[in-house]
């Protein structure tokens, strides 16, 4: 299922710019959405699962226009959504709060809903402490359960804001893993801004600043682009300067490993690397600001 | 999407949240402790006897009226702002769930559980009258004095607590809520402070105790029917009026985000 954004904008109260004009094609299968803070990757995600409505723009989610109430409710019967802060209810039992949202979801029949909610607890191993009230879990398992709420009806369209933030290591494999799993037969929106969850999990990706897209493509057109910007530079301890970027620091004992971006020419020390994604995202987000003081200048 | 299922169970999910909260028991038991101190044993022990048993069943249940309702009014105020607080009203709005059925499912499932220690409360009165008066009759009249006293009140209070605070921040709406029960149903109108106690927007519910059941004691004597279905269908309707203008506010804040 492709989305489709044309033009899209939102202007919250008070003039702040959002989102401006984005125009952006969501293929089905995995798709990454990265950005700093403040990019506008949170307002897309909310105007996508309708809870916030746009200021101009159109969106249209395979068929259905969401601009329209109709559309909307559509959209939202087969969509699963993860916002950034999920909220539950302290009180209720992971196993009573996945039931309710079934509910809400539309999961009329109490036994199907039941067997589905005991699936997903094993899915995200949950089964054992399923009882336990919600307030005592930890922040990895209320992402567990977020996960598990988000594929209660199966959704066709998955939404997932920030899914990773503050799980550890161990955790936030896991979670990537059940995305990618889950990104065969529908289309995901990761949205983050940790260039690792994006890496290991999306073939196509956007990439957001200050509410506009400034990259569409594939991963591996976004590291070609780089291709030849990525330098390994060793010192004996002194910081090197130039017109780059320093993307990682590896102490190596005697020396000092330095991974930098920029158009930098062959010089002693400098040896050429292959780019990763990460180094490539480094990259644009150091062109964009490069652009913008050339235009304020 | 067929939104009765919807409706049912959200009544069922936050009738079981408000049923839970220790604090409903616990203030409940505090009022009803502090209710049979101040008067209640002398209801049953002195005034009971003395009355026919429709006008008794009636009292019991407008006594019940002058300060049960406070506690309900002020444990339903968080209702709705505990969805903002624990944020999951973002995860909601996502879902096909109407926001008028979640609204719905919220007043009447929320209500009801507040209404079960009343309701319990009240049962041991009408049991005590019927240990003392041995007329079966106590138990059909105490459900009508129920449903025309005490449950239209409740249902009013219940929405002004469920709808205020998407405007107020609630404690000042359990403040001015518990001052307003004082000044609007308790102050009597001749001392001369203006005052909505003695007219029908009472929740307290003496126009229905007294045009229904003949209970002409306090402030309101010998009302007619007629104006006790007034008052009925004025707090019912305000009630309603109450959770429409709230959907359609929480509707219009949604739409301007």
């Amino acid at each position: 299922m492709n989305i489709e954004i044309n033009d899209l904008s939102k202007v919250y109260r008070g003039g702040v710019q959002a989102l401006n004009a984005i125009d952006m094609t969501i293929p089905g299968g995995m798709f990454g959405l990265l950005g700093p803070n403040g990019a506008g990757k949170t307002t897309l995600m909310r105007i996508l699962a309708s809870i916030l409505r746009p200021t101009n723009g159109s969106i249209h989610i395979g068929e259905y226009d969401i601009d329209t109430e109709r559309g909307r409710t559509s959209v939202k019967r087969m969509l699963g959504y993860l916002p950034q802060d999920l909220g539950m209810y302290p009180d209720l039992s992971a196993r009573e709060f996945l039931d309710y949202v079934g509910i809400l979801k539309g999961m009329d029949n109490r036994k199907a809903r039941r067997q589905r909610v005991e699936e997903l607890l094993e899915t995200v191993s949950l089964t054992n402490v399923a009882n336990r009230k919600l307030k005592t879990y930890s922040g990895g398992m209320k992402r567990r359960i977020g996960i598990a709420q988000a594929l209660l009806n199966d959704p066709k369209l998955l939404i997932v804001d920030e899914p990773t933030a503050g799980l550890d290591p161990e955790e936030r494999i896991r979670f990537r893993n059940l995305l990618s799993d889950l990104g065969g037969d529908r289309t995901v929106l990761l949205s983050t801004h940790i260039v690792e969850d994006i890496a290991q999990t999306c073939r196509n990706l956007a990439i957001m600043k200050s509410g506009k897209v400034v990259f569409q493509g594939t991963t591996a057109e976004l590291v070609g682009e780089t291709r030849g910007k990525v330098w390994i530079i060793t010192t004996q301890g002194i910081k090197p300067e130039g017109n780059f970027t320093v993307v990682s620091t590896l102490n190596m004992g005697t020396t000092i490993q330095y991974r930098v971006v920029g158009e930098l020419s062959p010089r002693a020390g400098a040896v050429p690397a292959e780019p990763s994604l990460e180094d490539s995202y480094v990259w644009l987000m150091r062109e964009q600001r490069t652009s913008n003081i050339s235009m304020i200048s | 999407m067929n939104q009765l299922p919807t409706l049912f169970g959200v009544i069922n999910y936050e009738f079981r949240m408000q049923f839970r909260r220790r604090a409903l028991w616990i203030t409940f038991l505090c009022i009803a402790l502090l209710f049979l101190i101040r008067g209640g044993i002398h209801f049953f022990l002195v005034f009971a006897l003395s009355q026919p048993l429709l006008p008794l069943v009636a009292n019991w249940a407008r006594s019940l009226n002058f300060l049960l309702p406070i506690v309900a009014g002020v444990l339903l105020a968080d209702r709705l702002a505990r969805d903002r607080k624990t944020r999951v009203d973002e995860l909601f709005t996502s879902t096909p769930g109407a926001l008028s059925v979640r609204l719905a499912g919220k007043y009447v499932g929320s209500t009801l559980a507040t209404l079960l220690p009343i309701f319990l409360f009240y049962s041991i009165g009408v049991g005590s009258i019927l240990y003392q008066t041995h007329n079966v009759m106590t138990i059909p009249y105490a459900l009508a004095a129920f449903a025309t006293i005490s449950l239209p009140g409740i249902l009013f209070v219940s929405a002004f607590s469920i709808a205020c605070p998407f405007l107020l921040w609630v404690p000042l709406y359990q403040f001015l809520f518990v001052g307003y029960w004082f000044w609007g149903n308790i102050l009597s109108p001749h001392n001369g402070i203006p005052t909505l106690s003695a007219t029908i927007l009472t929740p307290v519910g003496g126009y229905m105790a007294s045009g229904f059941f003949g209970d002409n004691q306090q402030l309101i004597v010998n009302a007619t029917v007629m104006q006790g279905v007034e008052s009925l269908l004025l707090l019912l309707g305000i009630s309603l009026l109450v959770m429409v203008v709230l959907w359609q506010l929480m509707k219009w804040e949604q739409a301007r985000q």
